[in-house]
C-alpha cells in the first residue's frame, strides 16, 4: 500500500512569501531538488522555513538516470545531503536521460524502449537506490518521437523496469496525454497496463496543443482532457498523492490552490472500493 | 541501428547543431515529419538556455537590447554547451565569452556588467556562516590585536572594475539611461546582509587595501603597515578600526582568529 499524503503544489519562488505569511491549506509541497543544491542564502532559508510547516517531496531533473555517461555521484551526494536536510516524504526523477558526453541538455530526453535500455536503467536505478538508501520514484516523460529501435510500448518498458529494479512510479497524467497524442496511442491503454501498487504520486499539468502535436509546457491551467484522464486514473489506481505542476506563466497562488482543490473534488467522486 | 550510447551522442549532436544521423533512427508517426519532431527538442534546448541567460542577466539584457542579446545568447549557447547539472551555473563563462568575442569585446563594459551580475548571484546563495559583532571585537584581549586575522562571510567579494559598469548597471536597474562607457578603475564590496539581501557599495582605496590584506592572510599589524601609504602613523589605527567597525555592522566578518 502506497502512502497517501493528500494534495500538493509545486513550490515556486514567487509564492514563498504567500506560503510563509498565509500558511495555505495545502497538504504538501514538491520542490525542485536542483534549486536547493546551493550553499546557503535565501533559497535554503525559505526551504527550511516552509519545511517547518509542510511535508515536502524532492523532484529532480538532472539525475540523467538513462545516460550512458557514468552516474554522477557528485550530484547524488548533493541530493543525499539535501535529503538529510529536509527529510522529504520521497524523492523522484524521470525515466529519461538529460546529458551525455558531459554535456547537459537540461531537457528530459526519451529512451528507446528496448531490452538494452531496460537493463541499463535497472542497473543504474539499483545503484542509485543503494546509494540513497531508499526507493526512488521515476516519472514518465512527455515525448515527441519514437525511435526505430524501440521494441515495445512505453508502458511495457516502464513496467519491466519497475518490476526488476523495485523503484516506484511518479505518474504524470498530463505526460501520458501529451505522449498519447504525439504517438497516436490510447492513454487508457497506457494506464491499464501500469500496476497500481507501483504508483506513488500523480502530477497534473497543462500543455500547449499545436493541433498535429502537443507540447508539454507546464505553463497552462490543467485542461479538460487531462482532468478527464485524471478521473479515469483514479478509478484504476485509487487514491494517489497528487500535485499540480506549474513551471512557467505562473499564476497567483490561489489559482493553483483552486486547481489543487478541483483535483481533490474529483477524487471524492471515486467509488470507495477503488479508493 | 544505434546502440544506446550511439543514439544519445547522435541526439546530442542534433541539439548542438552538429552533424547528426539521429533522424535515421526516428519513426514517421501520425503525419508529423521527423524533422518537426526533432525540431521540438532542438528548439526547446535553445529556448531553455536563452531563458536561463535572461533570468540571470536581466540588466545585461537591457543594456544590449534585443538584437545583441539574441546574438550573444546564440553565440554563447553554441560555444559553451552546459556542463552543469543546474542551469544556475550555465552562465559561469559568460563574462569570459564577452571579453573575447566580437562584437562584445569591443565594448568592454559589457563583460564587466555580466561579471558583476555573476558576483551578485554568487552572493545570493553563497554559504551561511556566523557573523561576528562589535562585542566580539571589543572582547578580544589587547595583546592579540597585532596578530588578529579575519575570516569573512562566504558571500563577501571584492569586485574590481576598469569601466563605469556598476554605475551603468545601477542606472538601468533604476530604469534610467546609462552613462556613456568610460574608464573608471574602482573596487566594489558585494555581500549578503543579515536579511539575506544582496548589497554592494564602492570601496575607497585604503579600505580595499585593508580588505585585500586580510583576505590574503595578513594580520592587523601587517594591515596597519599597508595603511601607512594612505594615512599618517597617528591616523592609521583609527581608520583601521573605523573600517573594522563598519564591516561588523554590515555582517561581513565571520570570525576573528
Amino acid at each position: 500500500m502506497n502512502k497517501f499524503i493528500g494534495y500538493g503544489l509545486g513550490l515556486r519562488t514567487v509564492h514563498y512569501q504567500h506560503v510563509l505569511e498565509h500558511r495555505p491549506d495545502v497538504d504538501w509541497f514538491e520542490v525542485h531538488s536542483e534549486n536547493f543544491m546551493v550553499a546557503g542564502g535565501k533559497p535554503k532559508y525559505n526551504l527550511h522555513a516552509i519545511r517547518e510547516h509542510y511535508p515536502l517531496v524532492l523532484h529532480g531533473v538532472s539525475m540523467s538516470i538513462g545516460s550512458t555517461d557514468p552516474l554522477d555521484f557528485d550530484y547524488l551526494k548533493k541530493l543525499k545531503t539535501l535529503v538529510a536536510e529536509v527529510q522529504p516524504e520521497w524523492i523522484s526523477d524521470h525515466f529519461c536521460w538529460t546529458s551525455v558526453g558531459k554535456v547537459n541538455s537540461h531537457d528530459l530526453l526519451p529512451m528507446p524502449y528496448n531490452e538494452e535500455a531496460i537493463q541499463h536503467l535497472v542497473d543504474r536505478i539499483s545503484q542509485v537506490q543503494d546509494f540513497m538508501g531508499r526507493q526512488v520514484l521515476f516519472e514518465n516523460v512527455s515525448s515527441y518521437l519514437t525511435y526505430k529501435n524501440s521494441e515495445m510500448e512505453e508502458w511495457e518498458f516502464i513496467s519491466e523496469i519497475v518490476k526488476r529494479s523495485d523503484c516506484k512510479i511518479l505518474l504524470d497524467i498530463n505526460n501520458i496525454y501529451v505522449s498519447s497524442r504525439n504517438h497516436g496511442y490510447s492513454p487508457h491503454e497506457f494506464m491499464k497496463h501500469i500496476d497500481p501498487s507501483c504508483v506513488q504520486q500523480f502530477h497534473l499539468a497543462g500543455h500547449e496543443d499545436c493541433g498535429e502535436y502537443v507540447i508539454d509546457t507546464h505553463d497552462h491551467d490543467v485542461p479538460d482532457p487531462v482532468w478527464e484522464l485524471y478521473a479515469d486514473a483514479l478509478k484504476h489506481f485509487g487514491l494517489v498523492s497528487t500535485m499540480i505542476e506549474r513551471d512557467d506563466n505562473i499564476p497567483e497562488f490561489v489559482e493553483l490552490q483552486a486547481e489543487m482543490n478541483h483535483a481533490k473534488e474529483i477524487a471524492k467522486t471515486v467509488p470507495p472500493q477503488a479508493a | 541501428m544505434f546502440n544506446l550510447s550511439e543514439l544519445q551522442h547522435e541526439f546530442m549532436n542534433h541539439l548542438l547543431d552538429k552533424k547528426s544521423v539521429i533522424a535515421k533512427n526516428v519513426m514517421e508517426q501520425n503525419g508529423v515529419p521527423v524533422s518537426t519532431r526533432l525540431g521540438i527538442y532542438g528548439n526547446a534546448y535553445k529556448v531553455r538556455l536563452k531563458s536561463s541567460i535572461e533570468n540571470d542577466h536581466e540588466i545585461l539584457g537591457i543594456y544590449l537590447g534585443d538584437d545583441l542579446f539574441d546574438l550573444m545568447a546564440a553565440g554563447y549557447t553554441a560555444s559553451q554547451p552546459s556542463q552543469f547539472t543546474s542551469l544556475r551555473d550555465f552562465c559561469e563563462y559568460l563574462p569570459e565569452y564577452l571579453r573575447k568575442t566580437e562584437p562584445f569585446s569591443a565594448t568592454p563594459i559589457i563583460a564587466e556588467i555580466a561579471e558583476f551580475e555573476r558576483n551578485l548571484l554568487f552572493a545570493f546563495d553563497a554559504g551561511n556562516a556566523k557573523r561576528s559583532t562589535i562585542e566580539d571585537l571589543t572582547s578580544l584581549p589587547q595583546e592579540q590585536w597585532p596578530t588578529m586575522k579575519l575570516r569573512f562571510h562566504p558571500s563577501m567579494q571584492i569586485h574590481k572594475t576598469h569601466w563605469n559598469s556598476v554605475p551603468s548597471w545601477q542606472a538601468l536597474k533604476a530604469e534610467k539611461i546609462p552613462p556613456q562607457q568610460e574608464k573608471l578603475d574602482a573596487y566594489w564590496l558585494i555581500w549578503r546582509n543579515y536579511n539575506r539581501i544582496t548589497e554592494f557599495r564602492s570601496l575607497a582605496m585604503d579600505e580595499y587595501v585593508m580588505l585585500n590584506g586580510f583576505l590574503h592572510g595578513g594580520n592587523f599589524a601587517d594591515i596597519c603597515e599597508l595603511l601607512l601609504e594612505y594615512h599618517t602613523e597617528e591616523e592609521v589605527a583609527v581608520n583601521a578600526i573605523t573600517h573594522l567597525t563598519s564591516w561588523l555592522e554590515i555582517g561581513i566578518i565571520s570570525t576573528f582568529q
